[in-house]
C-alpha cells in the first residue's frame, strides 16, 4: 500500500534452528526473567526497617542486593540461550556465503 | 556561598575543553569512507561492541539530570519520589532482555534507524509510524532541556548565574554551541567517545563520596536515622515531610513508578539509537547483565541525598531560595577541596552532554526518516538524509535551549514528567509488534490516542499531592484500585484495553491490517546471517 523499494528477500531459514521456535530453554529463560521483574516490585515483602545491615534499613539494602541478583539472572539467561545456540551451531555449521545462492 | 569558586571553575573548564577536543576528533575514529548517511552519522556505523555500548548506554540512560534529581528527591521527600529509581533500574534489564534482540535484528535486516521505522515495516501504515515518531520527538525535547538544568545547577553552586540572565544563560549557550558543533561534525561517535570520560569521572567521584562522607559523618546508621527523623517531621500543612519506608498506601505508587519508568525508558528514541548502534544481536543482552553496575552507582548516589540531610546541607540558590536540585553540588562544595569539587562538577556537566547529544541525534533521525522522508521527500538519498538530520539535530538543541531560557525550570521538569507518560503510550505499537501481528493497526493507533489523552488530562488535573502548576505530579489515584499510582502506567493499561477490544472488533469485521514487509526470521537474524551485513550495504535502498 505504500510505494517503496523492494526489501531484501527472506533469507533461507532452517526451521530446526532454535532461534525461531519455542524451546524449553526459552521458557526457562522467560521464567527466570519474570522472577527478576516481579519479585523486586513486591514492595510489601521488603517495606520494613529490620534487620539492618551496616546501618542500612532492610528496605534499602535489600533493593541494592537485587541489583546484583537481577544482573546475575540476566547473565544466566544469556548463557542459557548462548549454550542452546552454540549446540545447534556445532551440528549445523552455517556460513554467510549462503546468501550468494 | 560567597563569590565564585575559581579553582573548581578552572578544573571544570579544563575538563570541558578536553572532551570538546575529543568530540571533534571522534569524527576520525574508525573512520568510514564518509559520514554522509544516517547509518554512519546517526548510528556510528553500527559498529559498537560490548564495551563501547556499555559506556554509551550508561552515559545515555544515567543522565546528569538523574544524578542531580534523584538525590534531590531523596533529600526533599524520601523513598517514594527518589529511591524507586533503584527497583526501576533493577527490573529494567530483565524487561529489555525480552525485546532488544528482536528490535536489533529486524532493524539490521531492513536498515531501520528508528522505532517508527520498525513500526512502519510491520504495519506499512504511515499514520501509526508518524504517531510514534511525533511522540518520540515531543518526549525528547524537555529531556534535553533538563540536561541543561543539570549544568545550571552546577554553575549556580560555583557562583555563576542567579538573577542575572546574562551570567546564567551565557555559559549554557557556550556549552551548547560547542556540543552542537561536534555533534554536527562527528555524529554518534562523539558521545560514544566522551562517555568514556564522563563515566570514569562519575565512578571516581561517587566512589570517593560514598566512602569518605559517611566516615566523616559518623556512619550510615546516623545518616538513616537523620533521614527518618526528617521524613517524619510535620510540614506546615500537617502532613509528614516525606516517606522513609513506603506503607500500604504507597506500595503501588512505589512499584508502579518503578515498573512504568522501566517500561518507558527503551521507548525513548535516544535509548533505541544507542541500542541499534551495536554491532551484533547479543551486545544488547550482554549489556543487560553488566549495565546494572550503573544501577548500583545510582542507588548509592540516591543515598547521598540522605547524607546531605545528616550533613545539614543548605541548598540555597543565588536568588536566596531553597532549591533541592542544588543539594548534591552543595554537598560536594561543603566537604571536598575545590579541585575535587571541580572534578565532580565536571562529571555532572559532561554527563549532561552525552545524553543531550544522543537525544538530539535520535530526535533528528526520527524527523528525517519518519517525517521528512515519509512525507516531504520520499526520494531522499542517504546523503540528503544525513544532511537533514544534522540540521534537525541543531534545531532540536536550539529548541531545548529556548525551553530553558524562557520557561521556568519547574516547567521543564513537569514537561519531562509528561513526556514519560506520553512515550510509554508507544509501547504497544513498538513492542507488541515485535512479537505478534495479532494487534490491529487502527486499534494500536486508537489505543495510543486514548492513552495520550487520558494521561495528559489526569496529569494536568486530578493529581494527589498536587502542587500549583499543571503536570507537576506523576502520581494520581488509579480508578478501581483507589490507591495512587504512576499515571503513565494507568494510561498504558487503558491504552492496551482499547487496543485489544478494537482489535477484536476490527478483526471480526475484517478490516485490512496493513502490509507487513518483515518475516518471522527477521526478528532473530544476527550478524553473518543472510541479509545482515556488518555494515549496511549502502547501495541498497533502506526504506
Amino acid at each position: 500500500m505504500t510505494t517503496r523499494p523492494e526489501t531484501p528477500p527472506p533469507p533461507e531459514t532452517d526451521p530446526g534452528d532454535p532461534r525461531w521456535r519455542p524451546t524449553p530453554t526459552k521458557f526457562l529463560v522467560a521464567g527466570i526473567l519474570l522472577i527478576a521483574i516481579v519479585v523486586p516490585l513486591l514492595v510489601p515483602t521488603y517495606a520494613r526497617i529490620e534487620p539492618r545491615l551496616f546501618g542500612f534499613p532492610f528496605f534499602y539494602w535489600y533493593q541494592l542486593v537485587w541489583v546484583f541478583l537481577a544482573a546475575g539472572l540476566c547473565a544466566l539467561s544469556f548463557l542459557l540461550l548462548k549454550r542452546e545456540h552454540d549446540a545447534y551451531a556445532r551440528t549445523h555449521p552455517r556460513g554467510g556465503q549462503e546468501s550468494a545462492k | 556561598m560567597t563569590g565564585i569558586n575559581w579553582v573548581a571553575l578552572i578544573v571544570l573548564i579544563l575538563l570541558f575543553a578536553l572532551v570538546t577536543v575529543m568530540g571533534f576528533m571522534a569524527a576520525r575514529w574508525r573512520r568510514p569512507e564518509n559520514l554522509d548517511s544516517l547509518h554512519e552519522w546517526g548510528l556510528g556505523g553500527k559498529s559498537f561492541g560490548t564495551v563501547i555500548t556499555w559506556f554509551l548506554l550508561g552515559g545515555d540512560l544515567y543522565t546528569a539530570y538523574t544524578f542531580i534529581a534523584v538525590p534531590a528527591a531523596m533529600w526533599a521527600t524520601g523513598a517514594v519520589s527518589g529511591f524507586f529509581a533503584v527497583p526501576y533500574t533493577v527490573v529494567l534489564y530483565p524487561i529489555i532482555f525480552f525485546f532488544l534482540g528482536r528490535m536489533w535484528s529486524v532493524a539490521h535486516r531492513h536498515g531501520y534507524v528508528t522505532t517508527a521505522d520498525i513500526v512502519h515495516g510491520r504495519y506499512g501504515t504511515r499514520s501509526l509510524s508518524l504517531a510514534v515518531a511525533l511522540t518520540g520527538i515531543l518526549a525528547t525535547m524537555p529531556y534535553i532541556a533538563l540536561q541543561l538544568v543539570g549544568i545550571q545547577a552546577v554553575l549556580e553552586v560555583i557562583g555563576i548565574g542567579g538573577n542575572s540572565p546574562l551570567a546564567s544563560d551565557l555559559p549554557l549557550l557556550i556549552a551548547f554551541a560547542v556540543l552542537a558543533a561536534y555533534t554536527y561534525s562527528s555524529g554518534l561517535r562523539a558521545p560514544a567517545i566522551i562517555a568514556f570520560v564522563k563515566d570514569t569521572l562519575i565512578y571516581l567521584v561517587i566512589a570517593v563520596a560514598v566512602i569518605y562522607l559517611p566516615l566523616k559523618l559518623g556512619g550510615w546508621l546516623g545518616i538513616f536515622d537523620a533521614a527518618q527523623a526528617k521524613m517524619a517531621t510535620k510540614t506546615a500543612a500537617g502532613t509528614p515531610t516525606g516517606i522513609f519506608i513506603p506503607t500500604d498506601l504507597t506500595y503501588w505508587a512505589y512499584a508502579s513508578l518503578a515498573l512504568g519508568s522501566a517500561l518507558a525508558l527503551f521507548m525513548y528514541p535516544h535509548c533505541v539509537t544507542a541500542t541499534l548502534s551495536s554491532k551484533d544481536r547479543t551486545t544488547g543482552r550482554r549489556n543487560a547483565a553488566i549495565l546494572p553496575a550503573y544501577s548500583l552507582l545510582l542507588g548509592l548516589l540516591a543515598l547521598l541525598g540522605y547524607v546531605a540531610i545528616k550533613a545539614g546541607t543548605k541548598p540555597i540558590g543565588l536568588d536566596g531560595k531553597v532549591n533541592p536540585q542544588l543539594v548534591i553540588p552543595q554537598l560536594f562544595e561543603d566537604f571536598f577541596p575545590s579541585w575535587f569539587t571541580g572534578v565532580a562538577f565536571a562529571a555532572i556537566a559532561i554527563g549532561a552532554l552525552v545524553p543531550a547529544a544522543i537525544m538530539s541525534i535520535a530526535a533528528a533521525n526520527l524527523f528525517t526518516r519518519n517525517i521528512y522522508k515519509a512525507y516531504l521527500r520520499p526520494a531522499a538519498t542517504d546523503a540528503q538524509e544525513a544532511k537533514v538530520s544534522k540540521i534537525a539535530s541543531l534545531i532540536t538543541k536550539f529548541g531545548a535551549l529556548l525551553f530553558v531560557f524562557f520557561l521556568d525550570r519547574q516547567d521543564a521538569l513537569n514537561f519531562q514528567l509528561l513526556g514519560g507518560v506520553w512515550i510509554l503510550q508507544t509501547l504497544p505499537a513498538i513492542v507488541f509488534g515485535l512479537f505478534t501481528r495479532w494487534f490491529h493497526r487502527w486499534a494500536l493507533l486508537a489505543g495510543w490516542a486514548v492513552g495520550m489523552a487520558f494521561g495528559t488530562i489526569v496529569a494536568y488535573g486530578y493529581c494527589t499531592l498536587c502542587s500549583t502548576r499543571p503536570f507537576a505530579n506523576s502520581l494520581a489515584v488509579v480508578p478501581l484500585l483507589g490507591r495512587s499510582g504512576y499515571i503513565a502506567l494507568t494510561a498504558l493499561a487503558v491504552n492496551i484495553v482499547v487496543a485489544v477490544l478494537l482489535t477484536l472488533v476490527l478483526r471480526a469485521i475484517k478490516v485490512g491490517n496493513g502490509t507487513d514487509i518483515t518475516v518471522q526470521s527477521d526478528y532473530f537474524a544476527d550478524v553473518g546471517d543472510p541479509g545482515v551485513q556488518r555494515t549496511v550495504d549502502e547501495s541498497q535502498p533502506v526504506h
